[in-house]
Parts: structure tokens; C-alpha cells; sequence
């Protein structure tokens, strides 16, 4: 256990109800936690379709909860060593910043606020979202302001309240709110029509389109009216594990762009004459994954476990999912899309 | 002298207990200090400033004036309001609700004894949620507000809510001192005058009709004379709900109804109680006097047994406001929804929100609880 930083340790992984006692221990990084503790916590949200949701057969899958598996593997060499912990919109930071868990991929907004006051950093965009509206068809909504007066569905503690505020506030239009904490009350409230609309990041809204018995009688508006980065927020003040997260999020976009993927990984990782960027990114080349306090097959674990981003992509937001919500943002860059993983050297 | 006045034990008492009122304040300074500088060391903002920046959210039942524009202190105070509003209106109906079921719980009627004990076991062994979750499900069955039920066109029941007529903008308030004035002076005149009256000519008095015509039947009378003077704004169909008139929305109208008959379910068990805690003696007596049932329950049963339900109902009455912060289940904006809830989160400063709804349940509650102190010293007092 070092004692570098005396206070600043110690304080790194108190309990939030503990932070008005003191009675904290001393802790060393999360990364020696992590591998302590022999498996990843990792904090998600318990209901979202395509990112976060407990299958049939009882296990975790969606993006959210792949980008845990993906850290699992590069950490502790194993993408099942992850221990799922549902958290909700208004408990996530304060689970995080106490320490109850070691990452939140939990489909939260990078914004500046919360970097600059809630003790918590951001690591990489996973997935490029934007607020979006679904209405009922009956109502003939064409446009947002066509929805001037109108009732609004919303849950608590999202940047959604704020933005529809703003959005309307703006325009000098009134609205009403009805603000619900769990989504499946939420849409059902929708649903039965208490709002004209429902508003939410437009992959939460598509993802429980999708289950719907009817889903054409709710169309999506075109509108988005905000930027909603998303991805994983790690606690404050511990640099090495927030460049294990961010990187290890964009050694898996990496990996789509240089063409790695699940099934040739292995065959690339022992190819001796493989390109340079791709021998640097599965560590047979150079030394990246030492200098992160792991060792050199990190990335290759990752991508031989959970996939590149587009594998991941595809077994949960792609076509056969039943979702098939189309990439756009999310493609790469030289795809015409935004995902832009800085150079791995 | 001065030493004897403060002689030996009070001095070393009154020093015992300066000493453990000051280990307290140090107990609970010590605790904020290390919260603030804890919460410094992690780079969480802290501090009540936050009660003044810009809200931005909106809230979609307020008596007060609100918009997003306003101040998180403002959202405070919009949902302090509103958790008054529902635990008042709750407690109202509770007590009206229990003492019927506990008075019909100890009727001598079979039909009316079996009918109030199965309500009442029915009510209080269903968890409060589930009572709310139900009502809410039944206020969103209502037809939609194209379909919406009317009555003479100004009461409109939709699952938008129930939508009311309500005197202008200004004027209400006003005219509502003006009425309640001129029916609550005459009645307070009528009841002592009646009281009076019969103290004097030696019978029971019969004060209720006298005060209720004047409170009721008088301000009817000057409203009807007075006519054109007060304008309602009747609400009217427009765009997607409602233009004009008040609207007491669903998720108020299910929290009201949910935490009214749960919790009168518990009064009238605590009025039961209480009557059959007076001793049978009373009764046998009322009945060699010659009373009948009713007149006994009132002058002799009644005023003995609500001494002895007075700390249950208080407890019950600050059961409804802390109940009350349920409403978070359907998106009722109160003070657990509104600053406990948004305003904590766009924040992040959970410490101080929590604390502040603590703070504001625990001074509701202690309010309650001194009311009613006060209420039963009296009633203590009264007759002995």
C-alpha cells in the first residue's frame, strides 16, 4: 500500500455517507483494487435496450455493458470477470465517486459541469447521441414546435430536462412535464397518452421503440436538439486507471479501423510481418501496454473477447438485434462518421 | 441569596447539561467541517450557493409562480408547497375517511360493523405503493383529453387530469378573504351567542346548524347578490389539453387519494381504539340516564376517547408528510422529486440537498407534532 499523496489516497475511495464521518481506509489505485478484488464493478443502467439489459438467459449485454467486458479482459485477462451493479440516474456519480464502483458505463452525458464538480472524470466517447422526441401518430406532429403547449415525459436527473427548457425557453413556446424515475412507468405513461411526447437521448427512445407491440404508431421526430456524447466516467484523481478505461476504449475502436477483429486477431498477433499499427495495438511491437501498468497483450485480449467496436456494435444495436438502429454518427471517420480514436504509439 | 437559588445539585445539573449540549454542536460542527474539507480533497463542489443559480427545469404543478428560468431556492420552495399541499388535502380527507370507518368499526349494525373492518383490513394491508400505483394506473385509464368526461363543460376528468373553473387571475385570493370573512365572523358570533344562551337557559346546545348556515349559507348569499363581481375562468379545449381554469393533474389527484385512504385506514383503527378504551361503565351510565346511542357517543364517548387518540393520529398525520415524498413514484414534483431528486442531480451536490430535505421534513413534522401537543394539553384541561 503506498502512502503517496497521504490525504488525496485516502479520500479517493471513501463512501460518500463515510465522507462526513472520516472514517475512510486507505486504499491503493482502483487498478490494484480491481486486481485484488479479481473482478471489475462496474456500474450500468438496468433497463436500457442495447446497452445495458439482462437477456433471456440472465446475462448482461449491450455496448455499455461490453465496454466493461472489454476492461475486464484487458485487466485481469478475463471479460467475464465483471460484476454488473445497476445504478440509476440519480445515484450514479455519488456510487462512483464513493468508490462502490470501479467504472460508470452507464450511457452518461460527457459534459463540463459534471467533470468540474462531481469529483468524476470522463474517459472516451463510446457512442454519439443526441435528445430526440417520439410522439404519437394520431397527434400528426410533424415538427418539434408543432408540440407547443403539449405535455412531456421525461425522467429525473438526465440533461434532457434542461434541455427541453432551453430548447422551448428559447423559442418563447410553454410545455408541461411529467417526470417519472423508471423508464418502463415512464413509457407506459407515454404510452397511454398522459404526454403528447416522449423525450430521452434518441437511442433510448429507439431502443424501447423496438419493444413496443406497435411501434409505428409513435414515430421519432427528426429533431435532435442536443449533443450527447456518451461513454464511461471513471472517479477523480487516479490517472492510470482513467487512461486503462479511455484506452481501452479506443484500442477497440482502433481496432475496427485497422480491420482487427475477433476472429483475426490471433492469426495478426502471431503474424510477424503484420503493419506496424497493428503490431502496436496487439503489443507484439513497442511497449504501451507496460507503460499503462498492464502488460503488452491488453488490447489483444480485448479485441479476442468482446470484439472490435463494430462487432460490438452490430450484436447489439445492428439489424438482427431488432433494433437496427443505423450508425450514422457512430461510424468511424473515414467512414464519414465521428468515432475518432487518437493514434495508439 | 444567589447561592441559594442556584444551590449545589442545580448548579452541577445545569453544568452536566451545557457540557452535553456543547459535545453535540462540537459533534456536528466536527461532522460538516470534515464533510466540506472531504468533499474539497475530492473536487466536489459544496456549499449552499447553488440555491440561487438558474434551475432550468420545469415543474409541472406549482402554486406559485415558476418557470425554468427560476432559481433552484425557488424550485425549493415550489416543491415545499406542493408537499404541503398533498400531506394537507391528505389529512383532511384521512381524518374524514378513518373517523367514518372507526365510528362505523364499532357500530352496533352488523352490515355497517362487517363492511368498515373488511375496508380497513383491506386498506392498511396493501403497501402504500401499490394503493399509488394502482390510483395512478386508473388516472391514466381516463379517456384522453379529446375523449375527456365533462360535466356541463366546465369540469373536464381526463387522464391529463381534472381540470377546474377558477376565479381570475388576482382577484382569487381576495375575493376568497372576503368570503371566508364574511361566513367565519358570523359564526364564531352564532356559536358563542348559542353557547351563551344555553348556558343560561340550562339545555344542550344545538350550535351546528347556526354556524354552518353561517358559514356556508352567507357568503352563497353575498356571492350570488354580489354576482358579476368575481369572474371564473372556465377552462376551455385547446391544443392538446386545456386553456384557462385550474388543473389538479393525475399524479397529485392518485398521491392524494393513495395516502388519504391508506392512512385512514390507521385513524380509524386508532378511533376504534379509543372508544372502546373508554371504560363500558360510561356507557351503562349514559344508558341508565336515559341517552340514546347517538347523543351518548357525542356528549360522553367522544370527548373522552379523543383524548386517548390524539398521539396516535398525530403520528399518523406525520406519517402522511413523510408518505407524502412517494410521490417521486408517479412524478409528483415534491420536495423529494424537486430538490432531492433534479435539482440534486444537475448539481451534484447531494450532501446538501439531502440535508436540506431532511432539515425541512424534520421542521414540518416537529410542527405537526407541537400543534397537536398543544391541541391535546387542551383537551386535557377541558371538563376536569
Amino acid at each position: 500500500m503506498h502512502k503517496v499523496n497521504g490525504l488525496n489516497a485516502l479520500l479517493k475511495t471513501c463512501s460518500l455517507a463515510l465522507i462526513m464521518f472520516g472514517a475512510c481506509t486507505a486504499h491503493a489505485g482502483v487498478l490494484e483494487n480491481v486486481k485484488s478484488h479479481g473482478s471489475l464493478r462496474c456500474g450500468v443502467a438496468s433497463d436500457k435496450p442495447g446497452f445495458s439489459i439482462i437477456d433471456n438467459q440472465g446475462r448482461w449485454t449491450g455496448m455499455d455493458a461490453d465496454l466493461c467486458r472489454g476492461i475486464a479482459a484487458a485487466v485481469l485477462g478475463d471479460a467475464n470477470k465483471v460484476e454488473f451493479i445497476a445504478t440509476t440516474g440519480k445515484n450514479r456519480f455519488t456510487a462512483l465517486a464513493s468508490g462502490e464502483i470501479d467504472v460508470l458505463s452507464r450511457s452518461t452525458s460527457w459534459t463540463a459541469d459534471r467533470v468540474a464538480s462531481l469529483g468524476v472524470d470522463f474517459t472516451a466517447i463510446w457512442f454519439y447521441d443526441g435528445q430526440g422526441f417520439m410522439t404519437h401518430a394520431e397527434d400528426k406532429i410533424g415538427k418539434l414546435t408543432d408540440l407547443a403547449g403539449a405535455t412531456f415525459c421525461l425522467s429525473p436527473g438526465t440533461t434532457s430536462e434542461q434541455n427541453l427548457a432551453d430548447y422551448f425557453g428559447k423559442r418563447g413556446l410553454t410545455f408541461r412535464t411529467v417526470v417519472i424515475e423508471k423508464s418502463p412507468e415512464l413509457f407506459a405513461a407515454f404510452q397511454k397518452g398522459r404526454c403528447n411526447a416522449i423525450t430521452n437521448d434518441m437511442s433510448g427512445l429507439a431502443a424501447r421503440r423496438a419493444l413496443f407491440n406497435t411501434p409505428d404508431d409513435y414515430p421519432l421526430l427528426p429533431e435532435v436538439i442536443s449533443k450527447e456524447p456518451l461513454g464511461a466516467y471513471v472517479a477523480q484523481g487516479d490517472a492510470v486507471w482513467r487512461n486503462i478505461v479511455t484506452w481501452t476504449a479506443y484500442a477497440l475502436i482502433t481496432a475496427e479501423e485497422l480491420g482487427v477483429d475477433s476472429d483475426n486477431v490471433d492469426k495478426l498477433h502471431a503474424d510477424k510481418t503484420a503493419s506496424a499499427d497493428v503490431a502496436r495495438l496487439l503489443g507484439t511491437d513497442g511497449n504501451i501496454g507496460k507503460a499503462f501498468s498492464l502488460d503488452s497483450d491488453w488490447a489483444y485480449r480485448a479485441i479476442k473477447q468482446v470484439g472490435n467496436y463494430a462487432q460490438i456494435y452490430d450484436r447489439n444495436l445492428g439489424p438482427q438485434t431488432g433494433l437496427n438502429f443505423p450508425r450514422e454518427m457512430n461510424r468511424l471517420w473515414k467512414d464519414g462518421g465521428l468515432l475518432y480514436a487518437p493514434p495508439i504509439r | 441569596m444567589l447561592t441559594q437559588r442556584f444551590n449545589r445539585a442545580r448548579l452541577l445539573s445545569a453544568l452536566q447539561q451545557g457540557l452535553v449540549l456543547l459535545l453535540v454542536v462540537l459533534v456536528f460542527y466536527g461532522l460538516a467541517h470534515n464533510a466540506s474539507l472531504n468533499l474539497k480533497a475530492l473536487n466536489i463542489a459544496s456549499g449552499f450557493g447553488f440555491l440561487t443559480d438558474r434551475a432550468g427545469y420545469d415543474i409541472s404543478f406549482q402554486l406559485i409562480d415558476y418557470a425554468p428560468s427560476d432559481s433552484y431556492g425557488r424550485a425549493y420552495l415550489v416543491g415545499l408547497l406542493n408537499t404541503l399541499l398533498v400531506s394537507v388535502i391528505s389529512i383532511v380527507l384521512a381524518t374524514l375517511v378513518g373517523v367514518l370507518l372507526g365510528v362505523g368499526r364499532v357500530s352496533e349494525n352488523w352490515l355497517v360493523n362487517r363492511l368498515c373492518g373488511m375496508s380497513i383490513e383491506f386498506l392498511r394491508n396493501v403497501p402504500l405503493v401499490v394503493h399509488l400505483i394502482w390510483w395512478y394506473g386508473l388516472m391514466l385509464a381516463l379517456p384522453s383529453v379529446r375523449q375527456a368526461f365533462s360535466l356541463a363543460d366546465v369540469f373536464f376528468l381526463s387522464n391529463a387530469g381534472l381540470q377546474v373553473p377558477w376565479p381570475q387571475q388576482g382577484a382569487a385570493v381576495g375575493w376568497g378573504l372576503v368570503l371566508i370573512g364574511v361566513g367565519a365572523l358570523p359564526a364564531i358570533v352564532a356559536f358563542k351567542l348559542r353557547d351563551a344562551r344555553a348556558r343560561w337557559r340550562g339545555f344542550t346546545p344545538r350550535r351546528w346548524p347556526w354556524v354552518m348556515a353561517c358559514a356556508l349559507v352567507l357568503p352563497m348569499l353575498v356571492y350570488v347578490i354580489s354576482g358579476t363581481a368575481l369572474h371564473w375562468d372556465v377552462p376551455t379545449r385547446q391544443g392538446f389539453g386545456f386553456h384557462g381554469g385550474a388543473t389538479l393533474v393525475p399524479e397529485l389527484l392518485a398521491l392524494w387519494l393513495a395516502l388519504s385512504f391508506y392512512s385512514a385506514s390507521y385513524i380509524a383503527e386508532t378511533v376504534r381504539a379509543a372508544i372502546q378504551a373508554v371504560h363500558r361503565g360510561q356507557y351503562e351510565a349514559a344508558k341508565a340516564l336515559g341517552f340514546v346511542r347517538g347523543t351518548a357517543m357525542r356528549q360522553l364517548i367522544a370527548p373522552q376517547a379523543l383524548y386517548a387518540m390524539v398521539p396516535q393520529i398525530t403520528n399518523t398525520y406525520m406519517n402522511i408528510v413523510k408518505n407524502s415524498s412517494l410521490g417521486v413514484v408517479v412524478g409528483f414534483m415534491e420536495l423529494v422529486s424537486s430538490t432531492g431528486g433534479t435539482t440534486l442531480n444537475q448539481t451534484g451536490q447531494a450532501i446538501e440537498c439531502i440535508v436540506l430535505v431532511m432539515a425541512t421534513y424534520c421542521v414540518i413534522c416537529l410542527v405537526i407534532s407541537l400543534v397537536m401537543n398543544v391541541y391535546n394539553y387542551r383537551i386535557s384541561k377541558r371538563g376536569h
